[in-house]
């Protein structure tokens, strides 16, 4: 066919510009990602997947369909079949992945990424590819009405809805849970690539099967589906094992680290405009908490690599405060959240305001920033927390050090009282 | 009449009616959270409220099922039949959904019901407005942008998105009732539109064309 018959009559030529502005405006009001991290930008953009894949299915129906009611796919031809539909869905898929493609860089050059990671990209082509062609299928087998209106149905409800379904790995399989990835210490999880990929690929090949038996019998078109059905179990077996979200943890040699006055802070690439702002941060932190006779790592990193207390794990945002992240410094000074606490009543909770900002007003955090952090903190049984802070600072070092002691060990334990006063446990 | 039964798939759509029923009720409370603009929260979208689409399919493809040229000579009022009979198929899903609903047997039974009214309203203005085929797709698009776009920044339907608010807003089912009432006028004067349409495109100039 040639190429000026095809820009006058495709459905997907005359959609894709309604439909890439669509998926630019849906994105562009999208919260930004306060990190430039790639990947995390680049599946947000996907989140336009669930309206612009059910419209290439339709719009894929619609091609079918205008082969199916003017009699051409029953018709001998020359060429092969798969070659008329190509010609017929080429400009659908472009349509989608035009759209795909604006959306993410809509994501990624709001927050100052210049190159999309691929990952995500490659699943969400693959996943309007096979959409379009499962409808261009289906237009070629069913009525036009039926089958335009079925196919965005049945791609909505696919693309949207397996999220809302137990088990969670579920909505791993249509390519648009990626956009849950990631936040900047994870990276894509391979499954949750590999598993929509595979489903995609079934989705295709069943459509191209069908198309090649649309004048055999039931059972041969119903076998057409097979590759649907086995993708769809490898692709479970592929993603049943991730969970809520599809992340692994990041390769830690990608963290770029200051030594600086005994201290060693790590950060992400991302982050490393402000390594030399957070290293003195850490140093001014950890010189604090050593003059309040605090023992305290050296090693400040915003990886997973290391077991506290060895290492103090924090996290920031570009957009970060000082004072954010030297309460960053001080909540990750806190014991870890107990087993017990899981299970049953966690006394020792209460005393967690209070050691934290104990450890953040001597790493360094002004004292406005914890009152405004504290002000309203408070409850029926409990004292607020820059009222008793503020007692237990004007008290010598050593009654300090008593005080934090005993509520730390009530954060690791769960049957312990807090002692939410200078005296006595609180009963 | 009872080849225009048969024709029309009447049984089909029957069933078609039954299972939106029973969907609603079984699997009418799965929720899909859609991601929504400007905000972390996403619109929580219940399938009962997108069930009736497969009856505004259903009966739109039906009325795709006739000739149109044998149809054009008949002597029984086919444009009334058909707009009776799909107006009649939500307003029955309707008053089943409600009752259910009511009985505490379907969760968002109201919403679905008053859904359905309104899809096969807006079935009927787009087969009028872009045709036969695409008009059964009209209802479908509508629902799947007003889910990515009528949400507010806390996740919650806009007052527009009458298809997605709780059935309490009177608004949404004025509007369903309008939707259902401007594309039954639109279907039952089918026929005389159409005479108008050729008689205009007779007169358009050059003559003949």
């Amino acid at each position: 066919m040639r190429i000026r018959t095809i820009l006058r009559t495709n459905a997907g030529v005359w959609l894709t510009l309604p439909l890439t502005l669509l998926a630019v405006a849906y994105i562009a009001n999208f919260t930004r990602s306060a990190d430039p991290y790639p990947v995390a930008v680049t599946a947000a953009g996907l989140a336009a997947l669930g309206f612009v894949v059910p419209i290439c299915a339709a719009l894929g129906a619609w091609e079918g369909g205008r082969l199916r009611r003017g009699g051409t796919w029953d018709l001998p031809t020359v060429r092969s079949r798969y070659v008329i539909a190509g010609w017929a869905l080429g400009p659908v898929v472009a349509a989608g992945c035009v759209s795909v493609v604006a959306a993410v860089l809509t994501s990624t050059l709001a927050s100052g990424v210049a190159v999309p990671d691929w990952r995500p990209v490659l699943v969400a082509f693959l996943v309007v590819l096979a959409h379009s062609a499962a409808g261009f299928a289906l237009g070629i087998l069913v009525p036009t009405a039926l089958a335009v209106s079925g196919s965005l149905l049945a791609s909505f409800v696919w693309m949207v809805f397996l999220r809302g379904l137990d088990p969670m790995w579920l909505r791993y399989l249509n390519g648009g849970a990626i956009e849950l990835c990631c936040d900047i210490s994870t990276d894509l999880a391979p499954s949750a690539v590999s598993g929509p990929l595979v489903v995609a690929i079934g989705l295709l090949a069943a459509a191209g099967l069908t198309l090649a038996t649309t004048r055999a019998g039931l059972q041969r078109r119903a076998l057409a589906l097979a590759p649907l059905l086995v993708a769809l179990v490898i692709g479970s077996m592929l993603v049943s094992e991730l969970s809520a979200y599809p992340a692994v943890p990041r390769d830690e040699r990608q963290l770029l680290c200051s030594d600086r006055d005994q201290i060693r802070v790590c950060v992400w690439p991302e982050h490393e405009p402000r390594l030399a702002e957070v290293a003195g941060l850490a140093a001014k932190a950890w010189a604090g908490w050593r003059a309040a006779g605090v023992s305290a790592p050296t090693h400040f990193t915003e990886g997973q690599d290391g077991v506290p207390p060895d290492v103090l794990r924090f996290s920031f945002a570009m957009r970060s405060s000082p004072s954010v992240i030297v309460s960053g410094f001080a909540y990750a000074m806190l014991p870890p959240w107990p087993a017990c606490a899981d299970f049953g009543p966690y006394l020792g909770f209460e005393a967690f305001e209070y050691v934290h900002a104990w450890y953040a007003a001597h790493g360094g955090l002004p004292e406005d920033d914890l009152r405004s952090m504290y002000q309203a903190s408070s409850g029926p049984d409990r004292p607020p927390v820059i009222e008793l802070v503020d007692q237990v600072l004007a008290q010598p070092l050593d009654v300090q050090r008593r005080w934090l002691a005993a509520n730390v060990a009530a954060l690791e334990s769960c049957e312990m009282e807090p002692q939410l006063s200078l005296s006595a446990p609180n009963s | 009449m009872t080849l225009w039964a048969a024709t029309r798939r009447v049984l089909v759509t029957i069933g078609v009616s039954a299972v939106v029923v029973v969907l609603v009720v079984l699997l009418g409370a799965i929720t899909a959270s859609i991601p929504a603009l400007a905000s972390a929260r996403g619109l929580a979208l219940p399938l009962a409220l997108i069930a009736p689409l497969a009856l505004s399919t259903m009966v739109g493809y039906s009325l795709t099922t006739g000739d149109p040229a044998v149809e054009s000579t008949a002597v029984r009022p086919i444009a009334a039949l058909d707009t009776a009979s799909v107006v009649l198929a939500a307003l029955a899903v309707s008053a089943a959904l409600g009752m259910l609903d009511a009985a505490g047997y379907a969760e968002y039974g109201a919403e679905a019901g008053r859904n359905a009214i309104g899809f096969v309203g807006l079935l009927l203005i787009g087969r009028a407005a872009v045709g036969p085929n695409a008009g059964t797709a009209v209802p479908v698009i509508i629902v799947v942008l007003l889910a990515f776009f009528g949400a507010d920044a806390a996740g919650e339907p806009r007052w527009w998105a009458w298809a997605l608010v709780d059935s309490a807003e009177r608004s949404s089912w004025v509007v369903s009732l309008v939707l259902v009432a401007v594309g039954g006028s639109l279907e039952l004067t089918r026929p005389v539109a159409q005479r108008v349409f050729h008689l205009v495109r007779r007169l358009r100039w050059p003559p003949g064309r």
